[in-house]
């Protein structure tokens, strides 16, 4: 499990003698074009400091082959900032979910919120419940497939993944097309479209400057303090990289003051 | 239409197998703003003839979330459920004693109240009788009956836990949790699972302390609602809504939201005890106020084992756990069971307790009076009282538990048959009522029969006390008990290194001053026995406060009492809490209707005065708000949560149990007990504040024309129950 806050007592090294938190805070600018899972690996890649790119095409469905997607990664910025979460530390108040459909929607909608907390109240800790969030693919599969360029890069905006709402003609290609489970663009029965994260680029119902450098309504309202916005690219692969260690020292010791283990440690992340 | 609410009441008559809609406008526009307010309206226009009995197939239940649930208001997550109570309390007249089952209430959390909001309601009332065990699928506007026997889904005979998993099942059809369910209502997706009210094997074979049950430890248990849904033969109510809630002002909202956070709220990660110096000064106190509240409140009993903080819908105070292997999920103190042979078993048995549907604080009172019966060598195989079956060995172990509740919940035995008619209607059987109640040494139900939750929330002279006297129930309210218990601590024992105190005088001149209409008036917080205490006209108005501010802030808007009020503040340099602002500023971001405090209080007036007009309808007067015997002996509880403000000898003073239970300190015999006298001269000053008949306790039409209920008044007068002084 990866530790954005560098508490973890044992840190895990890279075997150059480098540990992670390391690695994050020299890696700055090291890699821009990391590609998802298979191309990257676990390692962090850095967030980017990149250079103001040129938007990106409207469609990449005839990209194929292993030299187009090194070309379509180097004309895709990663996003700036990234959502990641300690699902060990939700309590599932669902405020999130409520947060972000009022920031954005200016009404209560747990289906129109862009964060999903799939939980089960008779299961059994801590695999009872799963966080899901937008993870602003460094290759965003919804940019990529979207036949219209709604779902596009914001690059004035610290290259957020996002949907024009104006473009968006309601085919649910970025649905689809998404690989991950809940698929993390959502649908929109009323207005026939699709959505997703922003970073609370969009809030006209909240009053705060969203995106890379501003706040999230989720991360903003959550009371367990579970959900974090991160600068540093997150692994891309599937099961690890946005599941994060987020709970503090005393935090531990109130979970479990007669347990000297650190339970969460060996807690794999999902 | 007004914030947060769809104008739809969701109306299924069982016996007819109809599926309607009520208007909801037409009662929020008289200010019944969901909840208890929204439930007993419907109730009284739905309902021709109050004098029926719980289980009477004429019976209604509503299910009314909170007028904020479906929202980001922290702690307004619950659901208020009314029925006619199939529990009931005797009377005191020991020639015609009988169970009435006076109108009640009770209420659950967890995930019920947003569903239904999300699902396009603003409540459900369910009427009649199924001819065959069914249960309720709601998704969003669809709404069907389903078979529950077993050519159906064969849920009936299930426990609690396994009814809402197979029912889970059921709503995602062939579609797997995690991912975006497609629902039955249309172009419409969801990655939640349906919120589930349901029974277990006690609610089905009508056992009158039945509880609905929801999640792991969610329940809403008094007034036998459990029985009443077996005796509709209604298994369960499943409702997954994917729609939205409205809201009048999202900005002051989300605001408001953040405000409350950060300065009321704990830091979460900073979490220890306040009495643990080595995190005091770096937290804020919980917003649910006393020192040992904290997320994951029943930890300290569970240490070692890893654990998850539970909340309810948008609580930012989460006081459940959810455990490794799934057993005691999302309960609570109420669940602890007392007598286990480990804290583990105690565990077991609790959520044995919830599979079953019981009511915990009753079947567990159940279980200590049938251990002193055996102890008496009153119960056993071939004594007086038969014990059958049940097994009386290795009390305290999981099998002399589940015995119990097995037992009770067949009804094949006697014993079973006889205990599942409630503690109180099984003591007048075995012929001992009138001593429990006489001595309170086995059965300390103190109001009349009714259940004691806890001595120190009974405190004869307390607000919970007088209370549960004055509505029939047992109240089960914690606000001042708890803004008692962050105070007491604080002046007592300082919270780590903050160290008080707040003296007696400023807790009763500060929280006064935050109790509109009635500001001003510091005796209302004297649980003295002198001219200002207990028996006195401040008295009356600390309890006519507290029914109105509990029936429209906590049980009409549905905020939690361990939230709301919240008057003490340790952190803060006034050591002042937030209420009544934050209860206001949330009711008006929510609905948009731009009200005070003192209007919600009256609205609070309104249905206390409703909910009165029923039980006056019922048979309640004066004469019938008496304490059991008990209650003016020396067994009478005098525990209180801490410390209670008294004023004595001209100053006022913090008392705790030791100075409450010192003989010449309290009581008009120095015997430390409560004066009969004292209790009457009470109710008329309650009487008077109120606007009712001094003599009969009943609500009078000027009272009832001010509240703009002339048709409540009519009605009473058409029964020869309308107070005239």
């Amino acid at each position: 499990m990866a530790d954005v806050q560098g508490k973890k007592p044992e840190e895990k090294t890279n075997g150059k003698g480098m540990s992670r938190r390391t690695f994050i805070g020299t890696g700055a600018g090291l890699v821009v074009g990391g590609v998802a899972g298979g191309l990257i690996g676990s390692k962090m890649v850095s967030g980017p400091e990149a250079p103001s790119l040129p938007k990106a095409p409207a469609s990449f469905t005839d990209i194929g082959g292993q030299t187009a997607l090194r070309t379509l990664v180097t004309s895709m910025p990663p996003s700036a900032a990234y959502l990641v979460h300690d699902s060990t530390k939700c309590a599932f108040c669902q405020t999130c979910m409520m947060a972000c459909s009022l920031a954005h929607e200016g009404k209560e909608n747990i289906s129109l919120s862009r964060i999903q907390i799939d939980a089960n109240a008779l299961g059994r800790y801590p695999n009872d419940l799963v966080m899901n969030v937008c993870r602003q693919c460094v290759t965003p599969v919804c940019v990529e497939k979207c036949p219209v360029g709604a779902c596009q890069i914001d690059t004035a905006n610290g290259n957020v993944r996002v949907i024009d709402q104006a473009k968006c003609i309601g085919c649910q290609t970025c649905i689809s097309a998404c690989p991950h489970l809940p698929h993390r663009t959502i649908w929109d029965s009323v207005a026939k479209k699709a959505t997703k994260c922003d970073l609370c680029l969009n809030t006209p119902f909240w009053g705060e400057k969203g995106g890379p450098g501003g706040k999230q309504a989720c991360v903003e309202l959550c009371p367990m303090n579970a959900i974090k916005l991160v600068p540093q690219t997150p692994p891309q692969s599937e099961k690890a990289g946005y599941e994060v260690n987020l709970r503090s020292a005393n935090y531990e010791g109130l979970v479990s003051k007669s347990n000297t283990t650190v339970w969460w440690q060996s807690t794999p992340a999902k | 239409m007004i914030g947060g609410f769809s104008g739809k009441i969701l109306r299924i008559n069982l016996t007819a197998g109809e599926i309607t809609t009520l208007d909801s406008q037409k009662y929020l526009d008289q200010g019944f703003l969901g909840g208890n307010g929204l439930g007993t309206a419907v109730v009284w226009d739905l309902l021709k003839d109050f004098s029926i009995d719980g289980l009477d197939v004429k019976n209604i239940i509503t299910i009314m979330p909170g007028g904020l649930a479906g929202t980001l208001v922290p702690g307004a997550g619950r659901t208020e459920v009314t029925n006619f109570s199939t529990a009931g309390f005797p009377t005191m007249d020991a020639k015609t004693m009988y169970c009435n089952p006076w109108y009640s209430r009770s209420n659950v959390g967890g995930k019920v109240a947003t569903m239904i909001k999300l699902a396009g309601w603003d409540g459900i009332v369910i009427e009649g009788r199924a001819s065959n065990p069914c249960w309720i699928n709601i998704v969003n506007d669809k709404v069907t009956l389903e078979d529950a026997g077993p050519k159906g889904h064969n849920l009936w005979g299930l426990d609690t836990w396994a009814t809402q998993e197979a029912v889970w099942q059921i709503v995602a059809a062939n579609q797997k949790y995690g991912g975006w369910l497609k629902l039955a209502s249309g172009d419409d997706y969801t990655t939640q699972r349906p919120a589930v009210l349901c029974i277990g094997p006690a609610g089905e074979t009508l056992s009158r302390f039945a509880a609905l049950v929801h999640e792991g430890g969610g329940g809403a248990g008094d007034g036998g609602a459990g029985s009443v849904f077996g005796s509709k033969r209604l298994k369960a109510i499943s409702v997954l809504g994917s729609g939205s809630v409205t809201v009048a002002d999202p900005k002051a909202l989300m605001e408001t939201r953040k405000w409350h956070w950060a300065n009321y709220s704990y830091d979460v990660d900073n979490p220890g005890l306040p009495s643990d110096a080595s995190v005091a000064g770096k937290g804020r106190q919980t917003t649910a106020q006393a020192p040992g509240i904290r997320p994951g409140y029943n930890s300290g009993s569970f240490l070692g084992q890893p654990l998850r903080y539970s909340s309810c819908s948008m609580c930012f105070a989460p006081c459940k756990n959810r455990y490794q292997d799934g057993v005691y999920n999302d309960m609570f103190c109420s669940d602890s069971w007392g007598t286990a042979e480990t804290p583990r078993v105690a565990q077991q048995i609790a959520s044995d307790m919830h599979k079953f549907g019981f009511n915990t604080r009753i079947i567990k009172r159940t279980s200590t009076f049938v251990r002193a019966l055996q102890s008496m060598g009153l119960m056993g195989v071939g004594k007086k009282i038969d014990s059958g079956k049940l097994q009386l060995e290795n009390f305290g172990s999981f099998g002399w538990a589940h015995s119990l509740f097995q037992t009770i919940s067949d009804r094949k035995e006697q014993i079973g048959n006889d205990l599942a008619e409630g503690p109180i209607r099984f003591a007048a059987k075995i012929g001992r009522l009138a001593e429990e109640l006489a001595t309170g040494d086995s059965l300390a139900f103190p109001q009349q029969g009714n259940l004691n939750s806890e001595a120190h929330q009974t405190f004869c002279g307390g607000e919970w006390a007088y209370g549960s006297l004055i509505q029939a129930k047992d109240i089960n309210e914690h606000d001042f008990f708890w803004n008692y218990k962050a105070a007491a601590a604080y002046s007592t024992y300082g919270f780590g290194g903050l160290k008080g105190p707040i003296t007696a005088e400023q807790f009763a001149n500060h929280v006064s001053d935050c109790m509109a209409p009635y500001q001003g008036d510091p005796f209302m917080l004297d649980y003295g026995e002198g001219e200002t205490g207990i028996y006195s006209v401040h008295k009356a108005k600390q309890i006519a406060w507290h029914r109105h501010w509990s029936r429209f802030f906590k049980q009409t808007l549905g905020l939690c009492d361990w939230q709301y009020p919240y008057w003490f503040n340790s952190n803060a340099s006034d050591l002042k809490g937030n209420s009544p602002e934050v209860e206001v500023r949330y009711l008006n971001a929510v609905t948009g209707l731009n009200m005070n405090i003192e209007q919600g209080m009256e609205i609070g007036r309104k249905i206390f005065n409703m909910d009165r007009a029923i039980l006056t309808l019922q048979g309640r007067h004066r004469d019938l708000e008496k304490f059991s015997a008990f209650m003016y002996t020396a067994k009478a509880p005098r525990t209180v949560p801490d410390l209670f403000t008294v004023y004595k000898d001209k100053q006022w003073q913090w008392w705790g149990t030791k100075e409450f239970s010192t003989p010449g300190n309290w009581g008009p015999t120095g015997k430390s007990n409560m004066d009969p006298a004292g209790v009457e001269e009470w109710k008329t000053h309650f009487y008077k504040v109120e606007g009712w008949d001094t003599k009969t306790g009943w609500p009078t039409r000027a009272t009832l024309d001010g509240l703009k209920l002339g048709y409540v008044a009519d009605k009473l007068y058409s029964a020869g129950k309308l107070g005239t002084a």
